[in-house]
């Protein structure tokens, strides 16, 4: 009953496209075509005549529509079309973000007027205190957030996690440089991946992993090509604006996730009752 | 061109008119092959819905809360030897958007055979 190759063909189409998507939506349309096929087959058996050119048709004329469902599937809802949520947990972990984001702001500004007098004097304790709180404050809030949707992430923002915490802790042991460059750009570049994946579910803009992934992009560029960050004015202030996509995107997303956690859509939609 | 939210296309109307007259033969729940014969007996037409379309549309008319769906008991397609079956039925919603659809349709039809009319 289901060994016509056109039904094949349908089959596989249904199996290429659906790729990738949450296993139980991706089974629920599987199914439910394969019993159209049955169905179909079971009909056209009956009145004795071969579905197969019927099929194909129905294969041929759906597959815009098949297109675009499945890219809607993928894209993720507009944050601001949901609706938001506040708790004290992500009231909590905005506020974090955004106090850290300004924090690492406000050194970045002063660390372009002073230079490396930052690291001495009165103001040595509160640029430790400053790094700290970045190094801490955004995998926490980062994770965090990760957290609440984790039964819609995959290995990759685990990944991405993990690249962060290395990156954060290299910035905040590493005062002096000394440390390879390719392990402060795990920082920007764990960011992105997890919070790109985080915001696969709407719950974050797009806009803050593709802000951290230009620091991070800038920063290889600058390692590859020798360039200092820091040294004399022109090389700090090129430094502060390789990192000001990265901390504006802090600052974006704290104050996004401080006025309430959008609440994504329930992803069993589709599924089986 | 994006649609108006909650407006029906006629591909919807016709799922939501074949339910309910499905509905109306003592058939509650029509899965997607039988309402996609039902709409083909109704328009006369020579094939089915695509399936892209018809499973794209059913998608859509759920999310908007016309139509709702169960999974049948997954022994019953075991029994039968084919796949699992998933069984749609209108909601008072979709019953009354159907409704509203059809009357908005004749509305803008009258006038127009009103006006083709020989005085």
């Amino acid at each position: 009953m289901t060994g016509s190759p056109a039904a094949g063909l349908v089959r596989a189409w249904v199996d290429l496209y659906t790729r990738g998507l949450p296993a139980e939506l991706r089974a629920a349309r599987c199914d439910e075509v394969a019993d159209d096929l049955w169905c179909e087959q079971a009909e056209a058996a009956t009145l004795g005549r071969s579905a197969g050119v019927d099929m194909a048709l129905r294969l041929l004329f759906g597959m815009p529509a098949d297109i675009t469902w499945r890219l809607a599937q993928t894209r993720p809802m507009p944050a601001e079309t949901l609706n938001r949520r506040s708790s004290m947990n992500s009231r909590a972990l905005g506020l974090l973000a955004l106090a850290a984001g300004v924090t690492w702001a406000v050194w970045l500004s002063a660390f372009v007027a002073i230079g490396a007098e930052i690291w001495s004097g009165g103001v040595a304790p509160w640029s430790i205190v400053a790094i700290f709180l970045g190094g801490i404050g955004f995998p926490l809030s980062a994770i965090g957030l990760a957290y609440q949707v984790q039964d819609r992430l995959g290995w990759l923002s685990a990944l991405g996690a993990v690249m962060m915490v290395i990156g954060a802790l290299v910035a905040m042991t590493d005062s002096t440089g000394a440390a390879p460059a390719i392990l402060l750009l795990l920082f920007p570049l764990g960011s992105a991946i997890l919070l790109w994946e985080v915001s696969g579910t709407g719950f974050v803009s797009r806009v803050v992993p593709i802000a951290q992934a230009a620091t991070a992009v800038a920063l290889s560029i600058a390692g590859v090509v020798g360039l200092p960050l820091d040294g004399g004015p022109a090389e700090r202030a090129t430094g502060a604006l390789i990192f000001a996509p990265f901390v504006l995107s802090w600052i974006v997303l704290g104050v996004s996730v401080a006025r309430g956690v959008p609440q994504p859509e329930s992803a069993g939609r589709g599924s089986p009752a | 061109m994006r649609r108006k939210a909650g407006s029906l296309v006629p591909l919807e109307v016709s799922i939501l008119g074949a339910a309910l007259e499905l509905r109306s033969r003592g058939i509650n729940e029509a899965h997607g092959f039988l309402l996609a014969k039902h709409i083909r007996e109704g328009r006369r037409a020579r094939r089915l819905t695509a399936y892209g379309t018809l499973y794209k549309a059913l998608d859509r008319l759920e999310r908007a809360g016309y139509l709702a769906s169960r999974w049948e008991d997954p022994q019953l397609a075991a029994d039968d030897g084919r796949p699992r079956r998933r069984h749609y039925r209108v909601t008072m919603a979709g019953e009354a958007a159907h409704a509203e659809t059809i009357a908005s349709e004749r509305d803008e039809a009258l006038p127009r055979s009103a006006a083709i009319q020989p005085s």
